[in-house]
């Protein structure tokens, strides 16, 4: 029997009873189906992840405070300390570090005529625009003279500006913050979204203006106290001595020794790859082990129909038998059609999958990266599936003595 | 010599019983012959067609076919013989249900690992041989009783084979077309195909040039079809003497 026959009547068979084909094929169809989507979901995460991380900048580090210890017991000696401009301008001197910027951070509507947007007010100085790698479109940054003596002047961000301004220069006009007036003196360029959030709407003021005109300091206690920290290491090589450098340093300037625990913390764009690479971790496997059940639900469910299908079809096997068939070739006739019954339903699953990734992508937001070669992979395994599970079935039907097969009815 | 059955037996065996479908049994069937083996239900002659068509195989003694003895056979080799040298007619057509009347005539050939277009060209010539031409492309459901037992044999000399073994052909259809059926076997004889039939009608067997009997698992006579009527007209004499005494 020539390769191409094996398949056809393979093909005819599954087409003799489209119903029940479709039932077997189920299974299948939706282990193959998940698998695809959570994959398209999951690589869709992760391209997010990486582009957060990107956005991150790849020598930046930002210091926060600590998050207090819900329940932990604390002594007098261990309150938390909050970050200070003063902690700021201590780490900009260290050798391993380029620079470092204090920042406020607050919600706020900014007014221009008619129109009403509310953003984000990021209090800063100059240095955090190239820690961030912040470009301008148009316009200048805050000058030393405006950044100590509170001058009321604000960078936009892009959607900011598209907001209020329209297709108008926002250059030199005035906007309202909390029924302050501010200059617009530049307006940065494009940057993107990360992390679900829009990067352009924000507005950038100097950090002494915003501390004492809108936000106000980051700790009601300490009127120095500010809300982060971003710095950048002298280059990429630098980043751990930043680390172990900005560490040591703080803790000496929080009077912290021995194994008194860190009172902030330092995030870079190594620790978030970190973080995110365990929780992926575990999603994959979670993930796999649906899959792998539904998968052997499906072939099991395979293996089944198939073993009905021979005994249905003892008279056909027995009259295939005695017109020349030779054992193997009524083997390779259900092991075949196993497989295909299994790679149709793989391919099927692949596109009800990919369907369902678009679909989620589209309802709920996420973003979704459906990968060729786990498609290929997917339908590749469900053929395996269906030579795995269709072996036993095949080989009862190679079994059958052609009389007692003849004799049936 | 074609076929040649050396005190062959079969016995079915179940749990506890056995059952002796065949009792020993010698017959010798030479190529071109047309031999009908006659006898009731249950007397044993589907199991003697199945031996004869290494279908099954016997319980005890020797096989030979074309020369070869059936005991030395793999399955493979069994298989591929009864593709090339064997065409089967069952009483139940044996057609695939769900397959064209052309593909079924095609199917002995997809087994001889015949291409497609040669395929299609034999089983036209073959169902053309059957005259049943123009209904290739329907379901066997579609055809009448006859029609289908038409395309089997169509089927069965697809391949050309030496012998055609037919299991009471003609047992599920009215004896007109039982006859027709009848006819199309002769004439394949006459182009030198051995033909066994079975039948447990004595006039259809008497279309046959050779009759084997047999009842209960044993050969009872083996004789021509000639000295089988004189001995049939011997008989109806002798009941109508004694009808008369
Ligand atoms: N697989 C089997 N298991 C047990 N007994 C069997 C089996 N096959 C046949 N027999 C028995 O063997 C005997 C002969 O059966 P066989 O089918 O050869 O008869 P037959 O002459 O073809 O009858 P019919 O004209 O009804 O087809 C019967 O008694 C039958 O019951
Ligand atoms: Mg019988």
């Amino acid at each position: 029997m020539r390769p191409l026959d094996y398949l056809s009547t393979a093909a005819a068979a599954m087409l003799a009873n489209p119903i029940r084909t479709c039932l077997t094929m189920l299974g299948i169809i939706i282990g193959v189906g998940s698998m695809v989507s959570m994959a398209a979901i999951g690589a869709g995460a992760q391209a997010q992840v990486q582009e957060q991380i990107r956005s991150f900048g790849a020598n930046v580090l930002m210091i926060n405070a600590a998050v207090r210890n819900q329940g932990g017991i604390r002594t007098a000696g261990n309150i938390r300390r909050p970050l200070t401009i003063e902690d700021s301008r201590a780490i900009a001197e260290l050798p391993s570090v380029r620079a470092a910027a204090a920042s406020v951070a607050g919600p706020a509507q900014a007014v221009h005529g008619g129109r009403n947007w509310g953003t984000v007010i990021n209090g800063t100085t100059r240095d955090h625009f190239a820690i961030r790698g912040w470009q301008l479109a148009s316009g200048r940054l805050f000058e030393p003279g405006e950044e100590a003596g509170g001058g009321k002047v604000a960078v936009v961000g892009s959607l900011v500006a598209r907001r209020l301004f329209g297709d108008e220069d926002p250059l030199g006009r005035v906007i309202r913050i909390l029924n302050t007036p501010f200059e617009v003196i530049g307006v940065l360029k494009e940057k993107g979204s990360a992390a679900g959030q829009n990067q352009d709407d924000v507005i950038f003021v100097p950090l002494l203006t915003a501390m004492i005109r809108l936000i106000g300091s980051a700790n009601a206690v300490n009127r120095d106290a500010i809300a982060f920290i971003m710095a950048s290491s002298k280059s990429d090589d630098s980043m751990t001595a930043a680390i172990d450098d900005i560490t040591s340093l703080m803790r000496q300037r929080h009077g912290l020794t021995g194994n008194d625990e860190n009172d902030f913390t330092i995030t870079t764009a190594a620790s978030i790859l970190a973080a995110q690479e365990a929780s992926t971790r575990t999603v994959a496997i979670l993930l796999g082990a649906i899959a792998a059940v539904s998968l052997v639900v499906g072939g099991i469910s395979i293996m089944n129909i198939m073993l009905v299908s021979v005994s249905e079809r003892t008279r056909e096997i027995g009259l295939r038998l005695a017109i020349g068939a030779r054992p193997r070739d009524v083997r390779k006739q259900f092991l075949l059609e196993a497989a295909v019954l299994c790679v149709v339903g793989g391919v099927i699953g692949v596109l009800l999958g990919g369907l369902t990734a678009i679909g989620v992508a589209k309802f709920v937001g996420w973003r979704v990266l459906l990968e060729p070669q786990v498609a290929a992979v997917a339908v590749v395994f469900a053929g395996c599936v269906g030579i795995f599970f269709g072996y036993y079935p095949a080989r009862q039907a190679a079994r059958l003595e052609p009389v007692m097969a003849l004799r049936t009815d | 010599m074609l076929l040649e059955a050396r005190r062959i037996s079969k016995q079915y065996r179940s749990d506890s019983t056995a059952v002796t479908a065949l009792h020993p049994t010698s017959l010798r069937i030479d190529n071109g012959e047309f031999v009908a083996i006659l006898g009731p239900s249950g007397s044993g002659k589907s199991t003697l067609m199945s031996i004869l068509g290494l279908l099954d195989r016997p319980s005890s003694g020797e096989f030979f076919i074309d020369g070869r003895d059936s005991a030395t056979l793999s399955d493979d080799q069994a298989a591929g013989l009864r593709n090339r040298l064997i065409g089967f007619v069952f009483q139940s057509y044996h057609l695939l249900p769900r397959q064209s009347i052309l593909h079924n005539v095609e199917l002995p050939l997809l087994y001889s690992g015949v291409g497609r277009a040669e395929r299609r060209e034999r089983a036209t010539q073959a169902l053309t041989a059957v005259k049943l031409p123009h209904r290739i492309d329907h379901l066997p459901s579609q055809l009448s009783g006859g029609e289908q037992q038409r395309a089997a044999i169509a089927r069965a000399i697809v391949t050309k084979p030496a012998i055609i073994l037919a299991d009471e052909p003609t047992g599920a259809l009215d004896s007109a077309t039982g006859w027709e059926i009848l006819q199309l076997l002769i004439a394949l004889n006459r182009v030198g195909r051995t033909i066994v039939l079975v039948t447990h009608d004595v006039d259809i067997a008497h279309q046959a040039s050779r009759i084997i009997s047999i009842r209960d698992g044993t050969i009872v006579s083996d004789q021509s079809a000639a000295a089988a009527r004189a001995a049939a007209a011997a008989a109806e004499t002798m009941e109508q003497c004694d009808a008369a005494a």
